[in-house]
């Protein structure tokens, strides 16, 4: 096997490295150059992952533009060579990559954005579950209440943003003007959620934060309650946890 | 394992398309005039949600094919155990007729290039793609259809052509075709071979779907690019096809520039006409071709 693991190394090279020492092993072909042939395989490789960030960065490449968006792809197509078996999974690098990037990460909206998307599209492909129904939570009994454990569905994630990348996006899937980029004062909470078959986020106000980061670690409803309490008020803290928990019911995002 | 003369008329699925995002709504609203779908696996290889579920209602209504792009089943690398045990995942779940990936490696070293790349057509290489067709289909519990790929290169270790490659590789693993003719068409024109020629050597039986599909001509040589209607002279390809193997399982596939689901069907009801002008002239022409 030797002969064909080191041809497909060779080949292999001049696609990742444009090192065209494969060419000796290619005869002339009758109508047209051997390194025009090749480079069809070159192109090929850099169009089609390409395409991949294109198609899973919508809003980052409309924030970006054409231009920035293929020099971007272009750095981050060498730096990530696709380990993945599927080209679908080729992106998912990318908000690491421009966090660590020397340029790019002075830009902290642009990963912020890439989360963001990223995030939309794994809530979409999650695996399906049995959402938790108001009809489950009627049949419990007083004492059972502050016992109650909350568990998150698959397709639910959580970003913390340092950016206005929320509203940015926002503002390009409208095709409206988008705001400035700019730092916040505090980072913003955002929950990424399927909702029948619509992938979609909304930011989280802080005390909803807080009992939702406490509730998917297994806290159960009666140390919630009081840990909204605590940070609002305990004037009717059980009333606004709650809203809390209906509003994530029917929103779908915990699982049965 | 035996494979019937005409698997085509054992199984006869009849004229099917790609199975593409932009057509859901389409096909599970109307009744389109499609025979049966084909899906790219790897697009289905996920947890769960919308595609799945969609993907579920119309395997109830339609017979699905399973056509993936990853199995890399020429690759030196070691084969991927995950991904077999994915694709057989979902092979439970949709019922396929059959399932089928490319001749083809897709990349070494823990490094996928995403893209069908060409073999050389030694006797090492034969022996190493048989052994791992052998270890894919113990492993799905079913036979593995292999398809010719478009390519743009060859290599000067070649020690036969590719359809004599295909019809050992067939014999030894008991493996299916599937005959993109597209393919053939792109290959020929590039690697300057007659694409008839290669048609008629390949063993009538062991053929059981065709592909058709768009390509780009860029004069000196031509790309398959899935993205325009199928072009003339793949037409006269296709007929000359069906006039060898029978009644075949034909898919249109198309991956990029995607018209409405309606003028799609309009390309498969060429198919549909150039079968059946095919099939209607002549049992004895098509019986002589497959006798030679």
């Amino acid at each position: 096997m030797d002969d064909l693991a080191s041809l497909q190394a060779r080949f292999q090279n001049a696609l990742l490295a444009d090192d065209d020492a494969i060419l000796s092993d290619i005869p002339a072909s009758p109508r047209e150059d051997k390194d025009v042939l090749l480079g069809v395989y070159k192109t090929a490789y850099g169009a089609r992952l390409m395409d991949v960030l294109v198609t899973d960065y919508p809003n980052l490449h409309a924030w970006l533009g054409d231009e920035q968006m293929a020099e971007m792809a272009i750095a981050y197509i060498a730096d990530h060579p696709s380990e993945y078996r599927s080209a679908r999974w080729f992106g998912r690098k990318l908000p690491d990559f421009l966090r660590r990037h020397e340029i790019y990460s002075e830009h902290e909206e642009l990963a912020d954005l890439a989360d963001l998307e990223l995030a939309l599209i794994d809530v979409f492909d999650e695996a399906d579950f049995e959402p938790l129904s108001m009809a489950g939570l009627a049949s419990l009994s007083p004492e059972q209440w502050p016992e109650l454990t909350l568990a998150p569905a698959p397709s639910v994630r959580r970003l913390d943003m340092t950016t206005n990348a929320a509203e940015i996006w926002l503002a390009l899937a409208e095709e409206t003007e988008p705001p400035r980029p700019r730092l916040l004062d505090e980072a913003e909470a955002v929950l990424v959620f399927r909702q029948d078959v619509t992938a979609m986020f909304r930011p989280l106000p802080r005390e909803e934060a807080m009992m939702w980061d406490s509730a998917v670690t297994g806290t159960r409803f009666g140390i919630l309650c009081g840990l909204v309490a605590s940070h609002g008020g305990e004037d009717d803290a059980a009333v606004r946890a709650a809203g809390y928990l209906q509003n994530w019911v029917a929103s779908g995002i915990l699982a049965a | 394992m035996t494979i019937t003369e005409f698997p085509g008329t054992e199984d006869q699925l009849g004229f099917g398309l790609g199975l593409r995002t932009p057509h859901y709504s389409d096909i599970l609203e109307g009744s389109p005039n499609v025979d049966w779908f084909e899906i790219i696996s790897e697009n289905f290889m996920i947890p769960g949600g919308q595609p799945l579920r969609i993907l579920d209602r119309i395997a109830e209504r339609y017979p699905i094919v399973m056509h993936g792009v990853s199995m890399s089943i020429a690759s030196t690398a070691p084969m991927d155990f995950d991904y077999l045990g994915e694709l057989k995942t979902l092979a439970e779940r949709v019922n396929p007729r059959w399932i089928s990936d490319h001749l083809c490696w897709t990349g070494v070293h823990g490094v996928n290039l995403h893209d069908l790349l060409p073999v050389p057509y030694t006797d090492e290489a034969l022996d190493h793609i048989s052994r791992r067709i052998g270890i894919v289909q113990d492993f799905l519990g079913r036979p593995l259809t292999i398809e010719n790929v478009s390519s743009y290169v060859t290599f000067k270790s070649s020690e036969m052509t590719e359809w004599d490659f295909l019809n050992e590789l067939t014999r030894r693993t008991d493996c299916r075709l599937l005959l993109d003719v597209n393919n053939v068409f792109v290959s020929a024109f590039n690697h300057g071979f007659d694409a008839g020629e290669f048609l008629d050597a390949i063993e009538p039986g062991r053929v059981i779907q065709f592909h058709l599909a768009g390509h780009e001509d860029n004069g000196t040589y031509i790309v398959d690019t899935h993205d325009h209607p199928i072009r003339e002279e793949v037409w006269d390809l296709y007929a000359h096809a069906v006039a060898r193997f029978g009644p075949v399982a034909t898919l249109i596939e198309r991956d990029d520039n995607i018209p409405p689901l309606a003028e799609l069907i309009e390309e498969l009801d060429r198919a549909r006409a150039v079968a059946g002008a095919q099939l209607s002239q002549e049992s004895p022409d098509r019986l002589a071709r497959a006798a030679v």
